[in-house]
This record gives C-alpha cells, structure tokens and sequence, in this order.
C-alpha cells in the first residue's frame, strides 16, 4: 500500500478514542505521559502502515499495534501494571467485588490480560486472535481457563 | 446473567468509555509533529516527542554538527525550529516541532553558530 498521508490522518482521526484507550489503561512511569504514549504507538501505526493488508479489520489492526507498543514499553520499563479504571456508581454492583475483578485483570500476566480485556470490549475469538497473534484455540483455551480463575 | 459476568461487561464498558480529548485541529498537529517528522528523519527519539526538554540538547547537537559540517561546505536544509538533527551524507536536516518556518529556523541557527 502507499503511504498516503492523507489516509493514514483519515484512519488516526477514526481510531483515535480506541488509540487513546489503550494508552490511557497503562500506567508506565511518571515520566511517560499517556501523550507521550499516544505519540509512540501514532509512530508505530506509521511504520506498520505499509504492512497492514486489510486482513483483519482496521479496528483490530490499530488495537494490535498499540496493545504491541504498550506492552513493549512496559516491557522495557520492568513495569507491567496498569492503573484500573475510574470507579464507578452502579448500585446493582457491588463495589468491592468488582475492584478485587480489575485488580485481578490487572494483575494477570500476558497474553491473558490483553485477552481478556478485549473479551470484555466485546471482542470475538477471531479479532483477538489476530490481536495476540494466537490461534482462537489457544485463545478461546487461555480465556476459558483465565475466567476460570 | 452471573454477578461475574456484569462486572465484567461493566470492565469492558469503563474501558470503552474512555475518550480521546484532541479536537481535530489539535490531532490533527499531533500528527504533523510527531508522525511527519518522524517520517523525514526515521528512529529519532527527538522527533517523536516535541516537548521542551528535546529542545536543547537538540539545538546543542546540532551545533556540534553543523560546526564540522559547514566549514565543509555542506548544504544544510530546514524542516522547522531546531528540534532534532540527522546528516544523511549530503545534508544536514532540522525537524520542525514548534511551527517555526524553515527559513527562519536556519536563520535562527546560523545566527547561533556565529
């Protein structure tokens, strides 16, 4: 595919909350901003750019990328943890319960975090097969055995 | 359905509320700065990330270039301010990251190497 400026910004525009999600659930280092995350996976979309066959859908590329970046720079850092969502105020949750559930994702190591996270955004076998770059046996195996815990 | 699988659908929620907070002219210069300049100088961690704290270590490299490349008469071409600096055996380049134009981003730099 050629670079083409133009529909690369049209993509970024398009995927832009689902970039911003990705960084905003890692907490890296207080050195790194989820800016400066954003900057490094859009540098990341680009260099991949001219590699994505439109195979899987744009949606699921871009989310591969960025989970792929993220975790590399977690990697590098020696810090894997991310910081859990705001809490929310549904009365028919209980809260305790439901924080002890993000920590527990949190807390649970790679690729199965990243499985489950997309699992719970509504993800199929196949997109998140293509997202970890596992078969869907071994996704739907790891996420059965993941839930199970 | 199971209290687990609520939280979890609500998980999954909380993670898909989140939001973007660029206005479009605002992605759209976060673009320009960070993926445009990374395309005209690849790999240069400067480029990636236009904050101030680049700047002047930047500036301080270029320098340091330009004072062994001028006197070689090499051409030296501008892409914006002084943010990053990268020699590709023909010329030296400058990447824009605070809206400078070319012209006055190597005008501000000869005046410095003076």
């Amino acid at each position: 595919m050629e670079l083409d400026q133009k529909t690369f910004k049209e993509l970024i525009y398009r995927q832009r909350d689902l970039i911003w999600r990705v960084c905003s659930s890692y907490r890296l280092s207080a050195a790194w901003t989820t800016e400066d995350a954003f900057h490094e996976v859009l540098c990341n979309l680009w260099r991949g750019y001219e590699s994505f066959d439109r195979r899987s859908s744009e949606s699921t590329w871009v989310y591969r990328i960025a989970i792929n970046t993220m975790n590399s720079l977690a990697r590098k850092m020696g810090n894997q943890s991310t910081e859990p969502p705001p809490e929310g105020h549904d009365p028919g949750y209980r809260d305790d319960d439901y924080r002890d559930l993000v920590e527990l994702i949190e807390a649970t190591p790679e690729p199965d975090r990243t499985i489950i996270k997309a699992h719970a955004q509504g993800y199929g076998y196949k997109d998140i097969a293509k997202i970890t770059g596992l078969s869907i046996a071994a996704v739907s195996m790891r996420l059965t055995r993941a839930l199970r815990k | 359905m199971r209290d687990f699988d609520k939280q979890l659908e609500r998980y999954g929620d909380e993670l898909k509320s989140a939001r973007c907070p660029y206005s479009d002219v605002e992605l759209d210069r976060e673009i320009r700065n960070v993926v445009w300049n990374e395309k005209i100088i690849p790999n240069k961690p400067q480029a990636r990330h236009p904050h101030t704290r680049w700047l002047w270590s930047s500036v301080a490299a270029a320098a340091c270039l330009a004072a062994v490349l001028i006197p070689l008469n090499m051409p030296i071409r501008a892409n914006g301010s002084i943010a990053s600096v990268d020699v590709d055996g023909e010329h030296l380049y400058f990447a824009c990251n605070n809206g400078c134009s070319p012209e006055g981003t190597l005008e501000t730099f000869k005046t410095m190497i003076k």
